[in-house]
């Protein structure tokens, strides 16, 4: 708990650090290309056609307003997978800032995730535009979205700052990462809604966090209904249960991350 | 406390299989050490039991062979490693000049590194606008600022860690020989930099094999062997000692 105080302190005191690392991560990814942001649109939106493509035509799903359903959760889950597996690697990648005895280590789980964020941020009017398109009604509940995105961001740097501190010491935590997110996609209820699978399953696959902020994105952007503030809190809960075992994994193992880069 | 830094008993051990290769999850799952994360029974000791201090606007120079444990001795006074056992003191500022721990990111430009280093050791915006420019105007860099610096040359690399490390105002400068060269009119730059920073009364602690440096230019003097504290104290005292060992050993 201490530790997470301290976290918190760190982050206050090196804003503009912050703010500087992650402006500048979010440039670097589009250094050099002439599409810019628009090459990480792009991913979700050939994903959307193919599923669309896929479940409507050819499975005959009856889920009205397909690639809405699928396009507002496509592109959270996207910003998850891409901040973890990037935060992963946000130690291990960084020797020049790990190695400076100055520069504040604890800050990289949050620029890494917050550059990632930066992209989700970016295609959110792409969505909204899409939702007037396809006429899926949006309303009041809109504004719980900055609270979901915070939840999802906390979620995150719990799991980052643990695989980030492990990945230290072995490199094939990011191996086992990168699979363990590619089923955990196709058990999340992302291209499918968890009322159309067996009961007897739906109990296990709400054990998942991402379960239940999935959930939430798709209450405010396609069923125009309010979040559900219970399961809500309870992953807030596993949230903060998460940040702190990672903060302690991390800070009892910073002092030899130089060592082992 | 007038001390630039103290050293009680610092010792300071690696793992030996940071130095055999890196240990896999397989290797700690079989041997059990999963839970045990940076811990292992082959130790190499770099530094063994040093104690000293210097007084503030003290020039120290650190001598000894290769493998002595110079650069670690610097690194842990740096900040970058920390000690096995014993504690280090240092009051002020700290800029550090190594060949690890330069704090630059190889993806961004020249530009963004010193935003980045600057506000990392607390400067505000303003502060870093203007010192920027001298940072760059030192560093003889204006044309390639703007550039990845994994472009860099490994000259224009250490121009830029040179510059940023001194116009920071730091309160101590450490400097690792090996990466103080360049082209001889920036050599000669650098040293009249450095003796400007003698003289305003900063604290160096350099690690060099330039004897004649050590007796002409430092007030105090640190032989390390083998981890150990050979001699500390007037600077010709203890290069004689070095010296003295080192044709002993010739012979």
């Amino acid at each position: 708990m201490a530790a997470f105080i301290r976290l918190v302190k760190t982050i206050g005191k090196h804003r503009w650090l912050i703010i500087e690392v992650v402006k500048r991560e979010v440039k670097l990814r589009y250094r050099g290309t002439w599409l810019g942001f628009f090459w990480s649109l792009l991913n979700p939106l050939i994903m959307t056609v193919v599923y669309t493509l896929v479940f409507v035509y050819f499975l005959r799903s009856n889920v009205p307003n397909f690639p809405i359903f699928l396009f507002c959760v496509l592109l959270p889950w996207n910003w998850f997978n891409e901040a973890v597996m990037s935060g992963t690697d946000c130690i291990v990648g960084r020797p020049g800032f790990v190695r400076d005895a100055i520069f504040p280590t604890e800050i990289l789980p949050v620029t890494t995730i917050a550059a990632s964020m930066m992209n989700y941020v970016f295609s959110l009017p792409i969505l909204m535009i899409a939702l007037l398109v396809f006429k899926v009604p949006f309303g009041w509940s809109l504004l719980t979205l900055p609270l979901i995105m915070a939840l999802q961001f906390l979620f995150t740097l719990g799991i980052v700052f643990i695989l980030g501190t492990f990945n230290v010491f072995f490199r094939d935590v990011r191996y086992i990462v990168q699979n363990i997110l590619m089923a955990v996609f196709f058990l999340t209820p992302i291209m499918y809604d968890i009322n159309s699978i067996p009961t007897r399953f739906q109990f296990l696959l709400k054990l998942n966090p991402m379960e239940h902020i999935i959930n939430d994105y798709r209450s405010i952007f396609y069923y125009n209904t309010g979040i559900d503030w219970r399961d809500t809190g309870v992953v807030l809960l596993i949230s903060l249960v998460l940040i702190i075992l990672g903060v302690w994994a991390f800070e009892t193992h910073k002092e030899s991350f130089a060592e082992h880069l | 406390m007038n001390d630039a830094v103290v050293l009680e008993h610092v010792s300071k051990r690696f793992k030996r299989s940071v130095v055999s290769g890196r240990t896999t999850l397989k290797d700690a799952i079989l041997k059990g050490q999963i839970f045990r994360m940076g811990q292992s029974n082959g130790y190499f000791e770099a530094i063994k039991d040093i104690s000293f201090s210097i007084p503030k606007a003290t020039v120290l120079g650190i001598i000894g062979p290769n493998g002595a444990g110079k650069s670690t001795l610097l690194r842990l006074l740096a900040g970058i490693y920390h000690p096995t056992s014993g504690q280090i003191k240092t009051t002020g500022r700290i800029s550090a000049l190594l060949s690890l721990g330069l704090g630059f990111h190889p993806e961004f430009s020249g530009r963004e590194n010193i935003v980045i280093s600057g506000l990392a050791l607390g400067l505000s915006h303003q502060r870093i606008a203007h010192i920027s420019e001298d940072v760059i105007r030192f560093a003889e860099l204006e044309e390639f600022i703007d550039a990845p610096m994994r472009t860099y040359s490994s000259g224009m690399y250490m121009r830029l860690a040179f510059s940023v490390a001194v116009n920071v105002n730091p309160d101590i400068l450490l400097v690792d020989e090996v990466l103080a060269v360049g082209d001889a009119s920036f050599a000669k730059k650098s040293r009249a930099r450095m003796e400007e920073f003698k003289n305003s009364g900063k604290t160096i602690i350099l690690a060099t094999h330039d004897l004649a440096t050590v007796e002409n230019w430092c007030q105090q003097a640190l032989f390390l062997h083998g981890g150990q504290m050979y001699g500390f104290g007037d600077p010709r005292t203890v290069v004689a000692k070095y010296r003295e060992m080192a044709t002993g050993q010739g012979n």
